[in-house]
């Protein structure tokens, strides 16, 4: 749904950024949720956020879907400097292009109706009612829900719920979306269903970020950044984050359980790679047993 | 907890009362009441409630079923029946008199009157509006048919929006209740015996963990609101498009037909005082 054409350029860059929820970022004991972020997500890259609780998940993402504004640094988005200053045309254009799905679908769906609700941000941006009809219809059969226009979203399940939420942003045809723990209420059928969802936005150009508390839905993106009180303590793939033992005890992180099964094999002297997908680990075991004999 | 909650009356079907564009209906329900208060000879109650009657037919909805939502107005019928028997006095000497208690032929006629006038206003607005309309659909037609008003500063947008978060929430709302209720109960929390305060100070414990939730989804909701690009009404548009059809103006015609019907019978019963 997005344009593919320049996948890879800086997409959300934050320089030097902090952010308080107090009032008086220049006083000394000032205490920041955020601190000296330097991070750059390009465009089209799927990136997990994971972290402990109150690590600074949520305020970096509040900051990207404006929400928040920075207390100092400064944070661009799609190379439009972010600010208090910035005005309302430019908000709303950054509103239209970066989504966000929260965690708790019944907060965040405003109509009645499905097909109400997914048409809300383009009633919002002005649309005449002909585009909204067959945007509407287009992000229903994106997200699987073709049959459910007509349906009242407080009969729906939470994986359902989340979906109509999803199909909301990408009406708007947003360059990215963010996911706030959006699985994090869901059954596992229901968590399966976004994380395909998540997947599928990927490839069609689409930036994704996922933050979560659940490593085996981190393990599935391309980048994982681990935050921890508020700095960034980690960035890198998948493989490179959850094979770093030490590191994640420190952290205080569980690493999915089959990146555990693995360090666990090769800490006991087994000469297994990295694998962090049961996929992996069985390739890795089954290459190790036939080499052992 | 997955109980389903219907909001409203609503009775689904596909009649022309159905299919009347919801603002005409609002505009119908306006005509039909000023039918109902103009209506005073004998002729023009028999041809409302004619009427009256034939709507009920065409919306399908079943009889019984509007009987049952006119039970909720039995006392009022019932005390502005009594109020108008005994308190209507006329020149003519009193059928029945008990001390200062007089009934005469008038008050009878009156009574019998105003009870037919509550009876046909109510249904009739139930079929054109409760059973006939979801309440989406009423709350979109509200908007529309106001949206004049909000040329003079009127915030129309604003209590439209706030009807439909309103009506949206009424299920969620209801299932955090069930949901506190169930909490408190295992906490041994009692709603069912003990003296009417004790029940009503039982009843606080759910309330204002209620209002708590409430206020946190109100907020969670406003900033979903606006990373949807909310910023008010201005330069809003609708994913519905209401479009007045020749059955709209059909429907007008047969309401205006009938207020002239109930003035032309007045006229001829009374003569030219109006």
């Amino acid at each position: 749904m997005s344009d593919n054409s320049n996948t890879g350029r800086d997409y959300l860059v934050c320089r030097s950024l902090y952010y308080t929820y107090g009032q008086d970022a220049s006083s000394p004991d000032a205490s920041f949720a955020l601190k000296n972020i330097d991070l750059t997500i390009g465009k089209g890259e799927f990136v997990a956020v994971v972290g402990r609780n109150s690590s600074g998940k949520s305020t970096l993402a509040k900051l990207f879907s404006l929400v928040i504004y920075p207390s100092l640094g400064e944070l661009y988005i799609d190379g439009t400097e972010v600010g208090p200053d910035l005005d309302e045309e430019a908000a709303l254009e950054i509103h239209r292009k970066v989504g966000m799905v929260f965690q708790n679908p019944d907060n965040q769906l405003v109509a009645t109706l499905v097909e109400e609700d997914i048409a809300f941000g383009l009633e919002n941006l002005g649309y005449p009612s002909e585009e909204i009809r067959r945007r509407v219809d287009l992000s229903l059969d994106a997200v699987g829900l073709s049959g459910y226009a007509g349906a009242e979203p407080s009969r729906l399940s939470g994986g359902q719920k989340q979906r109509v939420a999803i199909a909301g942003i990408l009406a708007m045809m947003p360059e990215c979306i963010i996911f706030d723990e959006s699985t994090a209420m869901l059954d596992p059928g229901g968590r399966r269903e976004i994380m395909k969802i998540m997947k599928t936005l990927k490839s069609q150009g689409i930036t994704v970020i996922n933050i979560t508390h659940l490593m085996e839905e981190a393990a599935e993106a391309d980048r994982v950044i681990v935050l921890d009180k508020g700095r960034i303590a980690a960035d890198g793939t998948p493989h490179e984050i959850f094979s770093d033992t030490e590191m994640l005890t420190r952290l205080g992180i569980l690493p999915p359980q089959c990146a555990d099964v693995m360090n666990g094999l090769r800490e006991a002297g087994f000469p297994v790679g990295a694998g962090i997908t049961p996929e992996e680990c069985a390739d890795q075991i089954s290459q190790t047993v036939i080499a052992r004999g | 907890m997955n109980r389903s909650i219907t909001l409203g009356q609503y009775y689904p079907g596909d009649t022309p009362v159905h299919r009347t564009d919801g603002r005409m209906k609002i505009i119908l329900l306006i005509l039909f009441m000023v039918a109902c208060f103009c209506a005073r000879s004998f002729s023009s109650f028999l041809l409302l409630t004619a009427f009256t009657l034939a709507l009920v037919f065409v919306s399908s909805v079943p009889l019984g079923l509007l009987l049952r939502s006119l039970r909720m107005i039995i006392y009022i019928l019932a005390i502005t029946f009594i109020l108008n028997l005994f308190f209507t006095s006329s020149d003519e000497a009193p059928l029945v008199s008990w001390g200062f208690l007089k009934i005469y032929a008038e008050g009878i006629w009156k009574a019998a009157f105003m009870a037919v006038r509550v009876l046909d206003l109510v249904a009739g607005s139930c079929i054109l509006i409760s059973f006939t309309s979801s309440p989406v659909e009423v709350t979109h037609s509200l908007e529309a048919l106001l949206k004049p008003l909000s040329k003079i500063g009127i915030p129309v947008h604003v209590f439209t929006m706030m009807m439909f978060i309103a009506l949206r929430f009424i299920p969620t709302l209801a299932e955090d209740a069930d949901r506190i209720i169930t909490a408190q109960k295992s906490r041994g929390l009692d709603f069912s015996s003990g003296s009417v305060i004790k029940r009503l100070r039982s009843l606080v414990s759910v309330l204002i963990p209620l209002f708590v939730s409430s206020f946190r989804r109100a907020d969670e909701l406003a900033v979903a609101m606006e990373c949807r690009c909310y910023h008010g009404g201005e330069g809003r548009t609708s994913l519905r498009v209401m479009k007045y059809r020749a059955l709209d103006f059909v429907m007008l015609a047969v309401f205006a037909a009938l207020v002239a019907g109930t003035i032309l019978l007045n006229l001829i019963e009374f003569g030219y005082k109006l």
